[in-house]
């Protein structure tokens, strides 16, 4: 083994050693860390499981073109070849009358109401996908096709989603802004029980450093007990975050089985998991740094 | 080897501790520092080990002049010394084996070679059998001792003692004093500060005589 390997299996040790001998104290701080850094996961999650659900949902048609019940065949084409020439429609897909009470009598169960009328009520449509329009884009093309003859009725659809999409890319941008703030009081809650520990063993540390101890043999132990701290902080806010979002799935399929929407919480990927595991050490060594630096070389 | 040229040594609040101190100590002199208290044997000491700088004058160790030292070598500096403290500074949370042990540790030795010079060191001061205890449970000789391998253990080239012999009775303190003479004669440089009749007398050394800070001639 060499003599760097060893310094550093020796420090380890060191910080291991004294995580265990206050195993109450040491759970206590892993709790609170784990509660800071739980708080933007746990939103991040939340927001994640939201654009997921709101992404599904806005790749539907944004318009819906429904044309006039007594519409031909030639009526059709006409429709069909203005809206593929309009500026920025990526795709037209046409749901014909019978497909759409096909795809009802299935869907809703309404096979019954279907026979008892006379004739299939529903009119021929266009679905039409495009990129990217605005909400005012939107309303104006929604305006423009309404005055085209033999269409009945234009909808815009998914509006909502799209809506709560944009929502979620800002809760994004807000859970990031909370993870540094909360990142920030992981830090200071390190650096403080680092403080603490190092006062507790100033002596040793004056010892040490009378008798030939350079400032990274004296740091290095901290640094490790750190480090350690953050991970067990890192794993609890995982936990914390796997609990709750579990907790919280099975509600949700209550509101999902009502409105025939599947919204879930996932669970944090392992990558994802990894990165903040390795961040919360780096975190932790990184305040332990920070809280022996200011003592040992000042 | 140790070198002090027209050294001052004045504390914060104006209290001279040496003044004018010229001095050289040779490789594998054993030499006692004898003053009364306050006299400033400690200091002497201190700035040998650099854990104190000369207000004025220069002191130099191995040749280098310790003001000229960059703050990373002074670790390295302090590994060839071996240091035993007036106050003692053992680690009363670890065994007496850790307490040895803790210099080998900063020169990075492995598990077994610590093991065994921790072991031998224990075993020149009498303390072989008492490697797990506290040292709070040493008696005061005892922990005087333990101190003395801790700073030996690590083989340094100059052994700085401060008042080895502190509450020692002179049996006791005799056989400290043998202790220092067989180190010396092993090749290690030895500086005792001391007021105790008993090292004198017993070691026959060379001896630098301080009053109020200034050195006296040698006496015999
Ligand atoms: N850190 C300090 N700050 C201020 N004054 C100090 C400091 N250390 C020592 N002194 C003063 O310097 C003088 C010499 O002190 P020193 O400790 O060298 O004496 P000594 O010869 O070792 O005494 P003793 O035999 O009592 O240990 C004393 O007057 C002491 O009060
Ligand atoms: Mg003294």
């Amino acid at each position: 083994m060499t003599g760097w390997l060893r310094a550093h299996a020796r420090a380890l040790g060191a910080a291991l050693g004294r995580i265990f001998r206050h195993p109450a104290a040491s759970l206590l701080e892993a709790i609170v860390l784990g509660m800071a850094l739980a708080l933007p996961l746990g939103l991040y999650v939340a927001i994640d499981g939201v654009h997921a659900f709101a992404s599904r949902h806005a790749s539907a048609p944004e318009l819906s073109v429904y044309l006039a019940l007594g519409a031909d065949q030639r009526a059709i084409d006409a429709v069909r070849a203005r809206l593929e020439g309009l500026d920025g429609v990526d795709r037209v897909d046409f749901i014909s009358r019978q497909d759409a009470a096909k795809a009802l009598r299935k869907s809703a169960g309404l096979a019954e109401a279907l026979d008892a009328l006379p004739d299939n009520p529903l009119p021929d449509a266009f679905a039409i996908h495009g990129g990217g329009w605005g909400a005012s884009r939107l309303e104006r093309l929604r305006s423009e096709i309404a005055l085209w003859p033999q269409v009945a009725l234009v909808q815009v659809d998914a509006g909502w989603a799209r809506t709560l999409e944009a929502a979620a890319k800002l809760g994004r941008a807000v859970a990031a802004l909370l993870g540094v703030m909360f990142g920030l009081a992981a830090l200071a809650i390190v650096f403080n029980t680092v403080r603490l520990q190092l006062l507790d063993r100033r002596d040793e540390i004056e010892l040490s450093r009378l008798i030939g101890a350079t400032p990274g043999f004296i740091c290095r132990p901290f640094v490790y007990l750190g480090a350690l701290q953050g991970l067990l902080g890192g794993a609890v806010a995982l936990l914390l975050v796997l609990a709750a979002s579990a907790w919280l799935n099975a509600a949700l399929v209550d509101f999902s089985i009502a409105y025939g929407a599947h919204l879930s919480f996932r669970a944090v990927p392992w990558g994802v998991a990894g990165a903040i595991l390795a961040g919360a050490g780096l975190l932790g060594a990184t305040a332990a740094r920070l809280a022996a630096g200011r003592q040992l070389w000042a | 080897m140790i070198r002090f040229e027209h050294v001052d040594k004045r504390y914060p609040g104006g209290i001279i501790a040496l003044q004018d101190v010229s001095l050289r100590i040779e490789r594998g002199e054993l030499v006692v520092i004898a003053g009364a208290s306050g006299a400033g044997k400690s200091t002497m000491l201190k700035l040998i080990a650099a854990v104190e700088q000369p207000s004025a004058g220069r002191v130099s160790v191995n040749d280098e002049d310790l003001r000229g030292l960059r703050a990373r070598a002074l670790p390295y500096l302090r590994r060839q010394l071996g240091l035993v403290f007036q106050d003692h500074k053992l680690l009363f949370d670890r065994s007496v084996f850790d307490n040895v042990a803790l210099p080998l540790a900063i020169a990075g030795l492995g598990r077994k070679e610590t093991s065994r010079r921790v072991d031998a060191a224990l075993d020149k001061v009498g303390l072989l059998g008492r490697s797990h205890a506290s040292p709070i449970a040493l008696s005061g000789g005892e922990q005087q001792r333990l101190c003395i391998a801790r700073a030996i253990v690590h083989r340094p080239a100059i052994l700085l003692a401060d008042e080895p012999t502190g509450n020692l009775d002179p049996d006791h303190a005799g056989a400290i004093a043998t202790l220092f003479e067989s180190f010396n004669r092993a090749g290690v440089t030895v500086v005792i500060a001391t007021h105790d009749r008993v090292v004198i007398e017993r070691l026959r050394p060379r001896r630098l005589d301080l009053q109020a800070g200034r050195l006296l001639e040698a006496a015999p």
